[in-house]
């Protein structure tokens, strides 16, 4: 059988009766809406073939790039933001029998008893924001800060919750928040991939790759893992002795083909895959260029805490400046080891807690004064969090220390917190309750959150939407309100 | 059941008084032309029309039964329907037995007359049992723009209820909870009428704004059925249900003015909104942008081909976001002078990092919209800075890491709607920029850590 006949092949019966339907009035109906409509419509502004060509947002956006910080294992926030000074006197006394009513742990057995806040808080800035003592830097920019203090997810459990954070479902498959991001918006610097992923401390989330893969969406939109220590990216420098033009032949050739294939099937993801070999080349230059931190000065460094070419949080938080400052659109940041159960003094809500805080703080505070000071700030949204809270209660599972100070997985409060991109700085949004172990105000859910994120971009999260398997799918699916209270 | 079909009332009226049209404008041809029409035409037209008026009539009364209309006002519309149909049905059988009659031509030309009034009467009494009374009043045009021109000048002096309460009522609730419509027999027109409730008891309780129906309602989803205003009207804005709760929590009063309520910072932030020039009314999706004119195509692509990002700022606005992020070196004043053709629509311009000179703020300079424009880390210096003035549109300046001193300052202070200035690493002294902060304390003024 001929090339031809096969394509007529590719065109069912079914499919010729959808389009004879709903082809031309889908036309007229795409023009009206606008929709996710960079897609449908060449704006004048970008290539309409490159997928991750510039598109414009459905209205205009306080946001052109976010930077989401994710604390993997899920930091409490008894010890961080959500100060509970009656959880102080219940210490060490049994949990209340309502506490446990109807509730589901993933480890606590029996009757806990509650465990105090392990850490000293004080109030600072103008919005008298309550931080913790192991947070000292991070205590100088709350007035930069917009605290959300009554999340709440579905999910208890690490992987679920995070895939829950990220792709707005706890299940496999979903796009993550960069992949609607870059699918909604593309990206502004061609020579970088538009959604950047940076992971540190020792091992990648529970969740895996799966947090920054691009689901039913075009693959072009995955996020794109930067390693930590030697090449940035794998296999990008040239092998030895070859020449980089005729590296740059070789890739046109292949994409010549690559496109006559795809005019002839019109499938998406060779389009895909012209935009990543072009992609691959141009990042042989621009990664390495990106990713070399040592041309910052001097005081940069000391104010980051960075050591150029060791592998730290601190250095991701300098280079997601970086990246952000060249353009890309979606940099996602992961610190590991917050899980803090209290099976050894290493992994507690007292010392485990304050050596993450420690490798953390300093970063993150340098992260917000930088991109103020350069301006950056203003259109850049940074999300900070985990992907659930932690119980007041100790964790009390069989085998578990008597002494220990942990805490259990909490889903129905933890804190985040956002800045810049046109969220209210110095502001706190909900409360929980006494003992931080329910949102009892204003509660929001991770829905709402990345209906929130989505709004500040330019979109209508009801609108950013992506056709499979028979129905339009969104980041929020059919949930999710934007909380308005939090926007300035 | 009975209610359902009513509620195709409103569709099927249409028919008769499409057949009367019809058969009056036969009439009106063979009377002023020498057109006649067959008989038999005519009266097929009055036939139909008589039938088609009874069955409206029938689903009319099964749509009253429903009782969310004013009884009064629904009583004439309801006899001058059926004293149309029992026209239009004595018409039809005079035609059909009279005709040959000497008297008939002033009995008919006289039924002619009355249907013409009858039919006018119903279809007026109609309309204003779905619209409400006013809906065709030029009083009511001119009345309307005041609402919209009634300016708060000060909030804290304003009568919470009459001034900012009732407002979102007429806009939003009235054209349904009128004297005319009475929806769920509840009157938002006035605040006796108001607290005195619909059908199912009162919607607001004072100080309770949680068990207050009416919070409640305008909260819920615009999918629930139940939800205020339903489906397809224009929703209460945020800012607008923020303000009806506060005012039920403080009392649900008549005639306090805001700062005798006490209102906390929260709900004063919101309350600033509804003053004059303050965005509460808006949809909160869409944040309002200057309107201009498209650019055209080939301008747009021909300085994308220079090197610069071109993009709109929103898929329902023209104003464009120019963004130089790659090669930024090789962008000149030459390729600053290519900008003019779109300089109406320039609303955010990034020429950070380029090797643009003083020449290039002149082009900048004409670019009538321009709301932010990064020039941080460029070799510019102090001089043509004042070129800048004339941006007045400009609210957020970046001349971060550029060596300007305290006379660019002075430059850049002129430009009045500034609000944001970035100003790390020039060469400016603390003492011009608290000077400047003193004498302009809404601008904020960001200089960033000391090496």
């Amino acid at each position: 059988m001929n090339t031809f006949q096969e394509n007529l092949r590719d065109i069912t019966r079914r499919n010729f009766l959808y389009n004879l339907s709903t082809g031309i009035g889908s036309l007229a109906l795409g023009s009206l809406l606008g929709g996710c409509g960079g897609l449908l419509k060449s704006d004048g502004s970008s290539n309409s073939k490159n997928p991750l060509g510039l598109k414009s947002p459905q209205f205009a956006p306080k946001a052109k790039r976010v930077i989401y910080l994710h604390m993997a294992g899920a930091p409490s926030q008894l010890e961080t933001f959500d100060y509970k000074p009656l959880l102080h006197k219940l210490d060490g006394q049994n949990c209340p029998e309502s506490f446990l009513k109807g509730q589901r742990f993933a480890f606590i057995k029996g009757t806990p008893k509650m465990l105090g806040p392990q850490a000293t808080f004080k109030q600072y800035g103008n919005s008298g924001a309550y931080v913790s003592n192991h947070l000292p830097f991070t205590s100088e920019i709350v007035d930069d800060l917009c605290f959300v203090k009554s999340m709440h997810t579905t999910e208890f459990n690490h992987a679920p919750a995070q895939l829950f954070m990220h792709t707005g479902s706890p299940r496999l498959g979903r796009p993550g928040i960069g992949s609607w991001v870059t699918y909604g918006l593309g990206t502004e610097n061609q020579n970088l991939p538009g959604f950047i992923v940076l992971a540190s401390g020792g091992k990648t989330p529970d969740a895996g790759k799966s947090l920054w893969g691009s689901g039913f969406l075009p693959t072009v939109y995955q996020g794109v893992q930067c390693r930590n220590a030697g090449d940035p990216v794998l296999y990008l420098s040239d092998p030895h002795h070859q020449d980089r033009t005729l590296k740059g032949k070789l890739i046109d050739a292949i994409n010549d083909v690559n496109q006559t294939h795809f005019e002839e099937t019109q499938d998406p993801e060779i389009q895909s895959r012209i935009a990543q070999f072009e992609m691959a080349y141009k990042m042989q230059v621009s990664v390495p260029e990106t990713m070399d931190i040592k041309d910052e000065p001097a005081y940069i460094h000391e104010m980051y805490g960075t050591e150029i070419g060791k592998a730290s949080f601190a250095n991701n938080c300098l280079l997601a400046r970086r990246l952000v400052e060249k353009g890309v659109r979606y940099v996602q940041l992961f610190h590991w080891g917050w899980d803090h159960h209290g099976e050894s003094k290493a992994n507690d809500c007292e010392d485990g807690i304050k050596t993450r805080c420690a490798e953390t703080d300093k970063p993150i505070a340098a992260l917000i004064k930088d991109l103020k000071q350069r301006g950056l700030l203003e259109d850049t949204l940074v999300v900070w969090g985990g992907e659930f809270g932690r119980t007041p209660m100790k964790e009390s599972r069989p085998g578990a220390p008597p002494d220990g100070k942990g805490r259990d997985h909490n889903p129905n409060a933890f804190t985040v917190w956002m800045a810049g991109g046109g969220v209210k700085p110095g502001f706190t949004h909900g409360e929980t309750d006494e003992f931080g172990y329910f949102g009892v105000k204003d509660r929001v859910h991770v829905h709402d959150l990345h209906a929130t994120i989505l709004h500040q971009l330019g979109f209508d999260h009801e609108k950013l939407t992506f056709p499979y398997q028979g129905r339009d799918f969104r980041l929020t699916d059919v949930h999710g309100h934007v909380v308005h209270n939090i926007l300035s | 059941m009975i209610n359902f079909i009513g509620k195709f009332h409103p569709l099927l009226v249409h028919l008769p008084i499409g057949f009367i049209s019809f058969w009056l404008i036969i009439e009106f041809l063979e009377r002023i032309s020498s057109y006649k029409s067959g008989e038999k035409t005519k009266q097929i037209l009055l036939i139909s029309s008589a039938i088609s008026s009874i069955i409206s009539s029938v689903l009319g009364y099964f749509l009253s039964l429903s009782g969310e209309y004013n009884v009064e006002l629904l009583d004439e519309h309801k006899w001058l329907g059926i004293w149309l149909s029992v026209l239009l049905v004595l018409i039809s059988i005079i035609y059909y037995l009279l005709k040959s009659k000497i008297y008939f031509k002033y009995i008919y030309n006289g039924s002619i007359f009355l249907v013409c009034i009858l039919l006018t009467l119903t279809g007026h009494h109609g309309g204003s049992l779905t619209h409400g009374e006013q809906y065709l009043s030029l009083s009511q045009l001119s009345e309307n723009k005041n609402e919209n021109v009634v300016e708060i000048k000060d909030i804290k002096q304003a009568v919470v209820f009459s001034d900012l309460v009732q407002p979102i009522f007429n806009k939003k609730c009235v054209a349904c909870h009128n004297t005319g419509k009475l929806k769920g027999g509840l009157l938002m027109d006035t605040y006796e009428n108001l607290l005195k409730g619909g059908e199912s008891g009162a919607v607001i309780i004072a100080s309770n704004s949680a068990q207050s129906e009416l919070i409640k309602l305008i909260n819920l989803e615009p999918i629930e059925k139940r939800a205020m205003p339903p489906k397809g009207k224009i929703p209460l804005t945020t800012d607008e249900k923020a303000l009806l709760t506060w005012w039920i929590d403080a009392g649900a009063t008549k005639d306090k003015k805001v700062s005798e309520l006490k209102p906390d910072a929260a709900i004063m932030a919101v309350l600033t909104k509804f003053q004059a020039g303050g965005n509460a009314h808006n949809t909160d999706e869409t944040p309002s942008l200057p309107e201009v004119t498209a650019a055209a195509d080939k301008d747009v692509q021909a300085i994308q081909m220079l090197g610069a990002n071109v993009q709109k700022m929103a898929n329902n606005s023209n104003l464009l976001d120019v963004r130089v992020i790659i090669n930024k070196k090789d962008w000149d004043d030459k390729k600053t002078e290519n900008l003019s053709k779109i300089k109406e629509q320039v609303y955010i311009l990034d020429l950070s990092g380029t090797a643009i000179s003083s020449k290039s703020l002149n082009e900048i300079a004409k670019f009538s919209n321009l709301n932010k424009l990064f020039i941080q880390n460029t070799n510019l210096d102090d001089a043509n800075l004042e070129a800048l003035s004339n941006l007045s549109k400009l609210e957020s300046l970046n001349l971060y890491n550029v060596p300007i001193s305290d006379a660019g300052l002075k430059k850049i202070a002129s430009i009045k709607s500034l609000k944001k200035l970035f100003l790390w690493k020039t060469k400016i002294n603390q003492n011009a920029i608290e000077a400047l902060k003193k004498s302009n304390p809404e601008l904020e003024i960001v200089v960033g850590i000391t090496a």
